[in-house]
């Protein structure tokens, strides 16, 4: 099978590389792309002032992959693959996976009643069972002594990355530890897992105070696409063990998972021994090809909704396919993030001085970028409540493309993005997680060490006309 | 507290980096499994070629330490200050970073340092450890002349306007205890390491320190002899030095405030202090949870000679909370489900492996234990063949992470360069052991238990049979969720009567409990006058009136003595008698000390009426006056913020019958057994033509047995 699919593979990696090579003019420091036998893609930058390796495992964290009521299953996955593998913290596999099959039974028996004639399981039985079959530090310990620095998953967008830092001499060592922690994975601790994701994710709904609007926002602009549902509140319900394991399969196959190797590396000695390590998987092939993108609105759509606390209006465009994301990230800061923006800036001279601006886009966080790029105004004071706010914004939008941006406006907001990206990335490590992340998030573009310099006003303008051009969907939130 | 003199500091501070610490704990071996072998071994990358680099001392003193990086890199400047955390008064040196960070001068169309740097795409960070504070600036290659420039311009004229200054100071005061409700036990790890006892006093600290005395830090300590900047440019170093020696924008050779005003910089005793810290919770709710635990075991500073080993018996201890002692010692007391998640700690003077992880209240003592026993055990029985095995694979990873981070990397690199070393001597020591035939365990061990070791324990219930624990509190009380602003705010709608604020200066204190246990004290310090050559003074103090002082002036001693029915005063072998007023002077120079008013007051002895609510530049104050005839118009100041006596002034006859105006200002107060005690006093007569400075080097209460 490897062996049949060596050819196509090889020439795919070749094709990769062209194109990276030539994407890298951007990047201040050079990035070496290429894809393992096993379908990994790895990014390697070389930076020798960095004197260890941060290794950066980017995976989808994004409702496409999961079944529908199990938003955040693929995050719960993520964490718990730290517990161990089959080889490492297993006393005897076997009886283990017996285990954990009786208390996945247990479980859900707790959630649904069980069926006429099935013996019912004691959970918390079932729970000490299992384990008394397991180590639950030993994976850890293992790459602890690899070595490995603090390894932990990190949430960046639509990704979950495994982030940790290890030395240049034991890259291959912990290359073996990673395939075995994605092809051997156990899920151990699933039920405990699942709540605290449950838990983390209720909470966040509870204090999100605009939930509402985002509710409705994302029914009327992507309704029946997965991205949707992560405004709903979380189901109660719980997944079996079969289903984690599929979203398991799905998230962490090569063909869809991207590495970063940051650090004092030499290049062509690591992508030896890489290619010799990430050989094959014993993963599935992903079933589920990515859903189709939501289609573009035939017309504007509009609504108001109740318990927003501040009056807000809020204003969505579907982003269009093959955007720059840094040109984005300008065009959306220049025009509607923040009191310098260029919507704050003219509504203050329309003497509306209580609305504050935000935007964001790609929100909320996917894969490829297929989202929206959403503009909120909220009116802290509320005098003049919100009629006309979102007719205002619109024609304010219109008119700030009707002439290309003057240059200062758009440095000024190149240099706070810069801020901010530095800011969030002093550490090399959540540098090699943003930038696995970024690789992730956006295929094709190769990532980059540094914030560039180098969007233009044109640039900018035409990005916001691509997107401005759709049909906005328009939710104003009232008390 | 030690005096350090203006020459040399930042080789002052390298010998103090090396022994910043104290000692340790307990006993229990074990063996540990061996590791798996490795599969591929990568290779190494090649030796890379020595980076350009340039150390250049300026004609004003500060020493540059250029590097050149590729084209296409960042940009570090690095501005550093051979004073931190133990100098002068707690707090001090934070602030002053701070307000050389964020202060602007609109009259002169500067804005902030901060706010010049975000224009240019970058990030400034204040880094202050122990011993040196540090100024990061961090933008794109091809701006960091702009940014040198921006940083001469913060350098140049930090603001000393008092509004200015309690601005910067009260946004940094609202941000530190923000951090330090999100993450409380990581917090006080990291303040242990800067020789903090409490985040609470820490806070205190801050919030104590008067514009004035920031002011007076920034012009004692930031002196061109006393900094060093340290830049990683894409620019050629020998050019790049050249400029700075230069006149110009970037040329901080140009760089020269007044000089700073006479006296000695004050070195703070304060150290790591061991041992098992908690914060238990306040309310029930808080009680009832699990306690959050952060283990602090501080790093051997790579520039010893012994770094290799003590690195290789911490690694046997514990590698990043899995494997190791601990994890083995843990198993076997039932302790094994508690898993740690390790992470780095670091100032710029020193480094901790800090481990996290939640437990209950009632497995608190155990785990203190284990974790005491599991270090005990490598000085009772030294590593195993395969536990070393282990260590030294992780010991070159250990080092690196030191250097995680640019700013880190470049500061240490500064500072090895600076004390003649460089990291890759642990690496090659490592080599050296790796070949020798065997270690030395004895002095691995002790060394390595001799290295600071601490536990924090926030929230839960403290167990009653708990030994040795030192409790503290998170934040001072009204630095909840109002925070200290809320408290100034009250002043206007407060009542005019005493008592509220006389409460609330009781409980600044210590609490009316122990002021009334308070019987008096003993303390050293050193007074000084500008006519004068300073002098040591030792006071014995009770409250009931009885007085022993020495004092060493020019190495001659002066005993005074001022008891029950024996008034007098002896130099070497010659005595005279007092009279009455000089020992009624002499008395009330105690007796109007904040602590013994407040303390009399605690007993029902002296009361108060109110005087004024009074604005002070921009700080509130109370000023009650005492009544009845211990005192001739005694009035004391309080602040309204942290209701401390901030002033007490009053009339005093002297023995030749003249009458002065007296009037003592309390700074820098600390807590000591329970007790915040002012280290600083300034005594003004005359409406200040003849003044008095007494620094306190140690104060020790005598307490009633409760």
């Amino acid at each position: 099978m490897a062996r049949r699919w060596a050819e196509p593979r090889r020439a795919a990696r070749a094709l990769l590389v062209a194109f990276v090579c030539l994407a890298t003019a951007r990047a201040q420091t050079p990035a070496t792309n290429f894809v393992t036998p096993d379908g990994s893609r790895f990014v390697l930058i070389a930076e020798p002032a960095i004197a260890q390796v941060h290794w950066a495992i980017a995976s989808p964290d994004d409702p496409a992959f999961e079944p529908a009521g199990f938003e955040g299953l693929a995050w719960t996955t993520a964490q718990l693959s730290l517990y161990g593998t089959w080889t490492t913290g297993s006393v005897d596999a076997g009886r283990e996976r017996t285990a954990l099959d009786q208390l996945d039974l247990a479980w859900q028996q707790v959630l649904r009643a069980p069926r006429p004639g099935e013996p019912v399981l004691d959970v918390q039985r079932c729970d000490e069972a299992a384990r008394a079959l397991a180590d639950l530090t030993a994976f850890r310990r293992v790459l602890a002594a690899a070595p490995v620095h603090r390894p932990e998953i990190l949430s960046r967008g639509a990704a979950a990355v495994l982030v940790l830092t290890t030395l240049p001499t034991a890259v291959g060592e912990v290359g073996r530890l990673l395939v075995e922690r994605r092809d051997q994975q156990p899920l151990r601790e699933l039920p405990r897992g699942w709540l605290e994701t449950f838990g983390e994710r209720s909470r966040r709904h509870m204090l999100d105070v605009r939930r509402s609007l985002h509710g409705e926002l994302l029914a009327l602009a992507m309704p029946d696409q997965p991205l949707a549902r992560t405004a709903e509140p979380p189901n109660a319900s719980a997944p079996t063990r079969e289903q984690a394991l599929a979203v398991w399969a799905a998230t962490q196959h090569p063909q869809r998972t991207v590495h970063v190797l940051l650090g004092d590396l030499d290049v062509a000695a690591t992508q030896r021994a890489l290619e010799q390590i990430f050989v094959n998987t014993t993963l599935p092939q992903p079933a589920a090809a990515p859903p189709p993108a939501a289609r573009p609105l035939a017309g504007s759509r509009r609504s108001t909704v109740g318990g927003v606390p501040v009056p807000t209006v809020a204003l969505a465009w579907l982003l269009p396919a093959d955007l720059d994301p840094f040109v984005l990230a300008t065009a959306v800061r220049w025009l509607a993030d923040g009191q310098d923006s260029v919507l704050a800036q003219e509504l203050l001279r329309q003497e509306r001085p209580g609305v504050t601006v935000r935007g964001q886009a790609p929100w909320p966080p996917a894969l490829g970028g297929r989202s929206l790029f959403v503009i909120e105004a909220s009116d802290g004071k509320g005098a003049g409540g919100l009629g006309g706010l979102a007719d205002s914004l619109l024609t304010l939008c219109r008119q700030a493309l009707a002439t290309a941006p003057d240059a200062a406006s758009v440095q000024r907001a190149t240099r706070a993005l810069q801020h901010d990206w530095r800011q969030a990335n002093a550490e090399p490590r959540l540098l090699a997680a943003e930038l696995a992340a970024a690789a992730l998030t956006w295929p094709g573009r190769p990532p980059t060490t540094e914030w560039p310099d180098d969007v233009t006003p044109a640039a900018v303008r035409d990005v916001l006309t691509r997107i401005l051009a759709g049909h906005p969907v328009i939710v104003e939130g009232t008390p | 507290m030690k005096t350090l003199r203006r020459t040399s500091p930042w080789l002052a501070c390298a010998c103090f980096a090396a022994c910043f610490g104290a000692p340790p704990p307990a006993p229990a071996p074990t063996p540990l499994p061996p590791p798996p072998p490795p599969v591929v071994p990568t290779p190494a990358p090649a030796p890379k070629p020595a980076a350009a680099r340039q150390t250049v001392r300026l004609e004003n003193g500060l020493t540059a330490v250029v590097t050149t990086v590729a084209a296409g890199r960042p940009a570090t400047l690095q501005f550093g200050i051979a004073a931190g955390a133990a100098f002068m008064a707690p707090g001090s040196a934070e602030l002053a970073a701070h307000v050389v960070v964020e202060s602007a001068d609109p009259s002169q169309g500067r804005v902030s340092l901060r706010q010049a740097i975000a224009g240019l795409g970058g990030t400034v960070q204040v880094v202050v450890g122990p011993l040196t504070s540090w100024i990061d600036v961090r933008v794109a290659g091809g701006r960091w002349r702009e940014a040198l420039t921006a940083l001469h311009e913060a350098l140049r004229a930090p603001s000393w306007s008092r509004h200015q200054i309690d601005r910067i100071r009260s946004e940094f005061v609202a941000a530190r205890a923000a951090e330090l409700r999100l993450d409380p036990a990581r917090g006080m790890a990291r303040l242990l390491m800067l020789g903090e006892s409490s985040s609470a006093s820490y806070v205190l600290g801050l919030l104590d320190r008067d514009p004035s005395e920031v002011a007076g830090f920034l012009a004692r300590v930031y002196q061109p002899e006393r900094a060093v900047l340290a830049m990683e440019v894409p620019a050629d170093a020998a050019t790049a030095a050249a400029d700075l020696a230069r006149t110009g924008s970037i040329g901080l050779g140009g760089w020269t405030p007044a000089a700073p005003p006479p006296g000695p910089v004050l070195l703070l005793d304060r150290k790591f202090e061991s041992g098992l810290w908690w914060a238990p919770g306040r309310t029930d709710a808080e009680k009832a949870t699990a306690c959050r635990v952060a283990l602090v075991a501080m790093l051997p500073d790579v520039a010893r000679p012994t770094a290799a080993e003590e690195l290789l018996w911490a690694a046997c201890y514990s590698l990043d909370g899995a494997g190791g002692r601990l994890e083995q010692l843990q198993r076997q007391r039932g302790l094994g489900h508690v898993h740690w998640q390790g992470e780095i700690v670091q100032t710029p003077d020193a480094a901790a492996l800090v481990l996290t992880t939640s437990v209950r209240a009632t497995e608190v003592g155990d785990l203190w234990q284990v974790a005491q026993q599991a270090r005990q055990s490598l000085g009772d029985l030294p590593p195993n063949d395969s536990e070393l095995a282990i260590a030294k694979a992780r010991v070159p990873l250990t080092t690196r992470l030191l250097v995680a981070d640019d700013g880190g990397r470049l500061r240490l690199m500064t500072r090895l360069l600076l004390a003649g070393t460089e990291l890759g001597a642990v690496d090659r020591r490592l080599a050296f052991l790796e070949a020798a035939p065997a270690i030395d365990p004895r002095g691995a061990s002790s060394a390595f238990l001799a290295l600071p070791f601490a536990m924090v324990v926030v929230g839960g219930d403290l167990p009653a049979a708990l030994p040795g624990v030192r409790r503290y509190e998170v934040l001072p009380a009204g630095q909840g969720e109002a925070g200290a602003e809320a408290v100034v705010g009250d002043v206007a709608t407060t009542p005019a009567r005493p008592q509220p604020w006389l409460t609330n200066a009781v409980d600044a204190v210590g609490g009316a409990d122990l002021l009334r246990r308070l019987e008096g004290w003993r303390s050293t310090a050193t007074v000084t006058h500008e006519a004068a050559p300073p002098m040591d003074e030792v006071v014995t103090w009770r409250l009931t009136g009885e007085l022993l002082r020495t004092r060493t002036l020019l190495g001659q001693k002066i005993e005074t003595t001022v008891a029950a029915k024996e008034w007098f005063e002896r130099v070497g072998d010659n005595a005279r008698s007092l009279d009455a007023a000089e020992a009624a002077l002499l008395r009330r120079e105690l007796q109007r000390h904040p602590l013994s008013l407040l303390a009399a007051h605690a007993r029902g002895e002296l009361t108060f009426r109110t005087v004024a609510q009074r604005e002070a530049g921009d700080r509130a104050v109370v000023v009650l006056e005492a009544l009845g005839d211990r005192f001739d118009r005694l009035r004391l100041h309080l602040d309204s913020q942290s209701h401390l006596v901030r002033v007490v002034e009053t009339w005093e006859t002297m023995p030749g019958g003249s009458v002065v105006h007296v009037q003592d200002t309390w700074q820098d107060y600390r807590t000591i057994a329970g007790l915040r005690v002012p280290h600083r006093r300034l005594t003004s007569q005359d409406d200040g033509q003849n003044r008095l400075e007494a620094i306190l080097t140690q104060w020790t209460p005598m307490l009633r047995a409760e």
